[in-house]
């Protein structure tokens, strides 16, 4: 069918300090297209559906597989990858807007350095930098791999972030996502070093204690990463942490 | 504020909404809902409350409204903190985070006029006419307390109120249940949450019966020469 077509509203923004606006596209339908593809059609011919020649559409995206998390946008209100959102599945017209919970740089592109910002607040990581060998790391049940694994597939998406009704400009919440790298690296034994750090931040503003339960975190989340079970764990972890605290202060 | 102490603020509003809030709630209804069961058996709950005598303020004040006063204010503090998307996002949960908060405003409301009215303005007056002898039986508070609400569910607005007002009080309470197994991590798995929902429901719905059998009870036994008669003689209830 080659005349069929694919008809896109992309809300607009030239920079981050400029009034948002919506366009509309119409392009031609591929088989297998997927929102990327639809858009780079814009970009082949930058012409709205009433013939305005217009700026080309920019977003972001690298992988195109669904793992890098950097095309994440709203599709039809929903907070996902737009490689991974095939046009075939989706209700026409397709609506892009880029996500609300952070800074927009230019159109669909926004900057999502807070979760990285977040990611460094709670020492994701494992500490095994020093001035001398420290020796093999400590072998790891496959039960407790299999259980890690499922949090080492964050991408740092954002879109457990969007979804969240915790996470918005009045709050200080760090978000799911955080809260699940958390949990992952205090169950790494070399990662555990670090658990008081962490838990100190869990107690805090904008750690675990600000989520609300909505729990559309997990509902979102592409890696389908069970974050509210991280969530509620980090909640009991925190909690004898905070005796521990108060026993020992 | 250290990480420590605004950890121990969350987890003092989540506490102050089962202990004692939650299970003030629970002794609260059960009483009220002996009124199906007459006014014998109302009047003889509220006497053993009564039997507390001037202790009943000390406990009233620490079961009931200092854990409340600190769970209200900073449940409107957190409230502030959100921003509800569950007509975007539409999933239950998310409804039920949304409906977590905004039952919090409508209990706060029918909790104001609810204390208000029964507890300040009219437990003094049926106080004062405690010991008085009507159609020669002699009137605890609990008695006098009957006949005036039999009276006043009277209205269907009043027993809207009391409906409304109750299910938003409820519904907290039994989500609430819910939302506190996951903040202290006692229900982790999504199985052991789904679990604590159905809980939580028949919790609720148990809940919800002890207040419609309460309104029932009240209305049914209303007896309006009686109450003329207290009302005369002794001029009711300062309204
Ligand atoms: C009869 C009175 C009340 C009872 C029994 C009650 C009970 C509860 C319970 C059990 C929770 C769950 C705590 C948790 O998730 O850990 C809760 C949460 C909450 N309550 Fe209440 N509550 C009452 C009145 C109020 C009022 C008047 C407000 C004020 C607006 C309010 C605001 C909130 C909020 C915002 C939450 C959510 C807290 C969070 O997500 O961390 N509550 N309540
Ligand atoms: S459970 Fe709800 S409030 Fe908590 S992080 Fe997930 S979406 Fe946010
Ligand atoms: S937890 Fe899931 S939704 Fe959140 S950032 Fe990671 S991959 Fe994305
Ligand atoms: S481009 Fe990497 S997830 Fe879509």
């Amino acid at each position: 069918m080659a005349d069929k077509k694919v008809h896109l509203i992309v809300k607009r923004q030239e920079g981050p300090d400029s009034a948002p606006y919506w366009e509309e596209f119409e392009v031609p339908h591929t088989p297998g297209m997927n929102v990327i593809s639809a858009l780079m059609e814009t970009r082949l011919n930058p012409v709205t559906r009433d013939g305005k020649r217009v700026r080309p559409v920019t977003w972001d995206s690298g992988c195109l597989e669904e793992v890098c998390g950097a095309c994440s946008m709203l599709i039809n209100g929903r907070p996902r990858q737009s490689c991974s959102a095939l046009v075939d599945n989706l209700e026409q017209p397709i609506r892009l807007e880029p996500f609300s919970k952070f800074p927009v740089l230019r159109d669909l592109m926004v900057d999502r350095s807070p979760m990285f910002e977040a990611l460094k607040r709670i020492k994701a990581w494992v500490p095994v930098d020093g001035t001398y060998a420290m020796g093999p790391a400590e072998k790891i049940d496959p039960a407790q791999q299999q259980e890690m694994y499922k949090y080492s597939e964050c991408m740092t998406c954002g879109c457990c972030l969007e979804a969240c009704p915790q996470y918005n400009d009045s709050s200080a919440f760090v978000g799911a996502s955080a809260i699940g790298q958390a949990y992952l690296f205090n169950m790494n034994p070399t990662g555990k070093t670090l658990k008081d750090d962490r838990l100190d931040e869990m107690m805090g503003p904008g750690g675990v204690v600000d989520c609300g339960n909505a729990q559309n975190c997990v509902r979102v989340c592409p890696k389908g990463i069970p974050l509210t079970d991280a969530i509620a764990a980090i909640g009991g972890q925190v909690t004898l942490h905070a005796v521990k605290r108060l026993l020992r202060q | 504020m250290t990480n420590l102490n605004y950890f121990l603020i969350r987890r003092v509003h989540s506490l102050t909404g089962v202990i004692p809030l939650g299970v003030f709630l629970i002794g609260h209804l059960t009483t009220n809902s002996m009124a199906a069961f007459g006014q014998e058996a109302f009047s003889h709950k509220v006497e053993l409350i009564h039997s507390l005598g001037p202790l009943l303020p000390f406990v009233e004040a620490a079961m009931i409204f200092i854990p409340l006063a600190i769970h209200i204010l900073l449940g409107i503090f957190i409230a502030f903190t959100g921003k509800s998307n569950a007509t975007d996002l539409g999933y239950g949960r998310n409804w039920a985070y949304t409906l977590q908060r905004w039952t919090g405003w409508a209990a706060l409301a029918f909790i104001v006029y609810h204390t208000m009215e029964l507890r300040f303005l009219d437990e003094p007056g049926a106080r004062a006419l405690t010991g008085s002898v009507l159609n020669g039986k002699v009137l605890t508070a609990g008695d006098v307390f009957f006949m005036h609400l039999a009276e006043e569910f009277q209205s269907v607005l009043y027993v809207l109120v009391y409906l409304l007002g109750g299910f938003a009080v409820i519904y907290h309470f039994a989500n609430g249940l819910c939302t506190f197994c996951m903040t202290w991590g006692i229900t982790v798995g999504a199985r052991s949450q789904k679990t604590m929902s159905w809980i939580a429901l028949a919790t609720g719905l148990l809940l919800f019966g002890m207040l419609v059998a309460a309104i029932v009870g009240f209305r049914s036994a209303y007896d309006s020469a009686e109450y003329e008669a207290m009302r005369a003689l002794l001029g009711g209830l300062p309204h």
